[in-house]
């Protein structure tokens, strides 16, 4: 399981669409659109600014949707923002308006799992997905093994996105173990942006997700983002 | 349900920190029931910081307005606001936790001084965040920091104010949540920040409600400034549970349109920042709009989620004083009672002063969280 985390309508809708195609043609199985939230404390610089520029250039919820649906192309769809975006569209409508848009699941920085009952008795019914850390404890991941929808996103390093992947031997242990024990497959993702990065973490878990390298490439010119696509998406 | 006041409250943070949060909430049900510990805290209070703090009656003020005022005096506490009470607190819990590291948000500044004194007070590393734009506004409280020892990292993202001090903060946590406790200075955050906050402040609304059960009588109104709302919490603690109006007063800053004001619970809606569902000021997007507030605490597009809750119950109630009267109410305190409030309390007298006719000779308490010499710079440099 192969994934790019882009930032929907960025640096504009047009490139957006092409660096998606290119995803798809360079081997990627799926990807996480994102919606830029004013104030993510989940991501580092470079991401916080591409989210500010994107808000600029009004991308929103509704943009993103009008995009989701346009879509025709055959990788997986998931959806990855902040709190906020989600509950001021309103819950319930925004499940349904993703779910409809083919959304198979939706990533949210700002809840952890443990309010994933907020988000579902305020009416939202697509998945959520489920998060691991480093800091996971055990009764953490004995409630991970119980997950059976979407995959588990493992945040393989403690800080904000765009920080180096590297993890240490007990992290390296915790994937190992919820690799074993998991009904759905384990999804590294935070820091992996070289195709080394991407090659450890396919022998560590089930697959990975790039997010800030990918948009950074993007950002300095699609040539460049097609030919750092096809050098991770091989793997 | 556990972690909320009504529906408002939560842990919307990243999973990673929610070990720690947890880790505090534990440390903090330790403390509760630790009594040598209480007395520590109670020591360090009264012989370090100045508890407990004298209630003043305003003679000049009163008969000037027609009204009976009477000041809970936070600001005569070592570092010149209530913030001590809270950072005090919680750098004990952190010494609980066997961590090393403080890192916290300012705004006005008092915070990050009241941070910055108790880390050297118990020996821990201390690094405070603060928005560029507040780092200018309230210099005096940066230098204090820095002659305290703590780092002041000056934080140049969003609007450059006390929102993007505690993004900051929260991505620093992130990282180094394994040495490091987040010291928030105000009921915001995520569980159980909140009521850990409203705990420690909870001392000013006792120490007020037995100043006046020994003279026999109840205030017939408290008014406190609301920025996220820990002094606030704090006196109206004291008097929820009688029949005392409790008045809370948001930053009105110019006008009611979007980045004039900060009148989070008044104009705004139910939102999730910061780790709690609350009141937040957001466009239809769910972008958090812009604020102002010519005070860097009130400065800030969301509160505390017992507010929101008290605010829908309807048990306190939430108003607002534009720049224009907290300024003069700055002046005329000091010029009255020879007391120089801070430019966040000068809001909650400023709503009083403005609307003198309704309090007309009632008595009313308000809390004056600190005094004004960090605003000298904005009410004489014509800043406004
Ligand atoms: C003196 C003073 N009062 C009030 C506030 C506002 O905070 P809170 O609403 O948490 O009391 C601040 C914050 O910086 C402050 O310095």
């Amino acid at each position: 399981m192969k994934g790019l985390y882009l930032v929907a309508g960025y640096p504009d809708f047009e490139t957006f669409s092409h660096a998606v195609e290119i995803a798809e043609a360079s081997g990627f199985d799926f990807i996480e659109v994102g919606i830029p939230f004013s104030d993510p404390v989940a991501d580092g610089p470079f991401l916080t600014k591409a989210a500010q520029e994107a808000i600029k250039n009004g991308v929103s919820f509704e943009r993103a949707l009008e995009w989701l649906r346009s879509y025709k192309g055959s990788l997986k769809l998931y959806v990855m923002t902040y709190a906020n975006v989600l509950w001021a569209v309103g819950l319930g409508r925004a499940s349904r308006e993703l779910e409809e848009a083919g959304v198979e699941g939706v990533i949210v920085a700002d809840l952890p799992n443990s309010e994933h009952s907020f988000f579902k008795s305020n009416g939202f019914l697509l998945p959520l997905i489920s998060f691991a850390t480093p800091e996971s404890r055990e009764s953490d991941m004995e409630m991970l093994k119980e997950i059976n929808e979407g995959f588990i996103y493992f945040v393989s390093v403690r800080g904000t996105t765009g920080g180096r992947f590297n993890p240490d031997e007990e992290t390296k242990e915790k994937i190992f173990y919820l690799k074993n024990h998991c009904k759905v497959p384990v999804v590294l993702g935070f820091g992996i942006s070289t195709k080394e990065d991407a090659e450890q973490a396919l022998q560590l878990a089930h697959g990975f997700v790039i997010g800030t390298e990918a948009v950074k490439r993007l950002s300095s010119g699609i040539k460049d983002f097609e030919s750092w696509c096809f050098e991770v998406g091989k793997v | 349900m556990k972690g909320f006041y009504g529906k408002y409250g939560g842990r919307f943070i990243p999973e990673t920190l929610i070990p720690a949060v947890e880790e505090l909430e534990e440390a903090f049900e330790a403390f509760k029931k630790d009594e040598y510990a209480q007395k520590e805290l109670d020591e360090l209070l009264e012989s370090y910081a100045g508890r407990p703090t004298p209630i003043t009656y305003a003679k000049r003020m009163s008969e000037a307005y027609g009204f009976e005022l009477y000041l809970k005096r936070e600001d005569l506490l070592h570092t010149g606001a209530h913030k001590i009470n809270n950072t005090l607190g919680q750098a004990m819990l952190t010494k609980f936790m066997g961590k090393k590291r403080i890192i916290a948000e300012t705004g006005a500044g008092q915070h990050g001084v009241a941070t910055a004194t108790a880390a050297a007070l118990l020996g821990l590393e201390c690094v405070i965040y603060m928005g560029a734009v507040d780092v200018e506004r309230q210099a005096p409280n940066v230098k204090r920091m820095k002659l305290l020892g703590a780092e002041v990292r000056i934080v140049d993202e969003g609007s450059r104010t006390l929102k993007d001090a505690i993004n900051a903060a929260l991505k620093d946590w992130v990282t180094n949540v394994k040495t490091t406790h987040y010291l928030i200075g105000s009921v915001v955050g995520p569980h159980p920040f909140p009521e850990v906050v409203a705990y420690f402040q909870s001392v000013i609304g006792r120490e007020a409600r037995e100043y006046f059960e020994e003279r026999g009588f109840y205030p017939d109104a408290v008014v406190a400034c609301v920025g996220g709302g820990s002094n606030a919490i704090g006196i109206f603690r004291g008097f929820v549970d009688l029949d005392v109006e409790l008045i809370g007063v948001e930053a009105g800053g110019t006008g009611d349109d979007p980045g004039e004001h900060a009148r989070t619970l008044g104009l705004g809606k139910p939102g999730i920042l910061h780790g709690a569902f609350s009141y937040l000021l957001y466009d239809e997007n769910g972008q958090v709009l812009p604020v102002h507030s010519v005070s860097a605490g009130l400065d800030y597009p969301g509160v505390g989620p017992e507010h929101a809750y008290l605010k829908d119950t309807g048990r306190v109630e939430y108003t607002y004083c534009r720049d224009e009267d907290a300024l003069s109410a700055f002046m005329e305190l000091s010029r009255l009672e020879g007391i120089i409030p801070a430019l966040e309390s000068s809001h909650a007298l400023g709503f009083l002063l403005k609307n003198r006719e309704r309090f007309e000779g009632k008595k009313v308490l308000v809390n004056l969280s600190g005094r004004g010499d960090k605003d000298l710079g904005i009410v004489l440099g014509g800043e406004l």
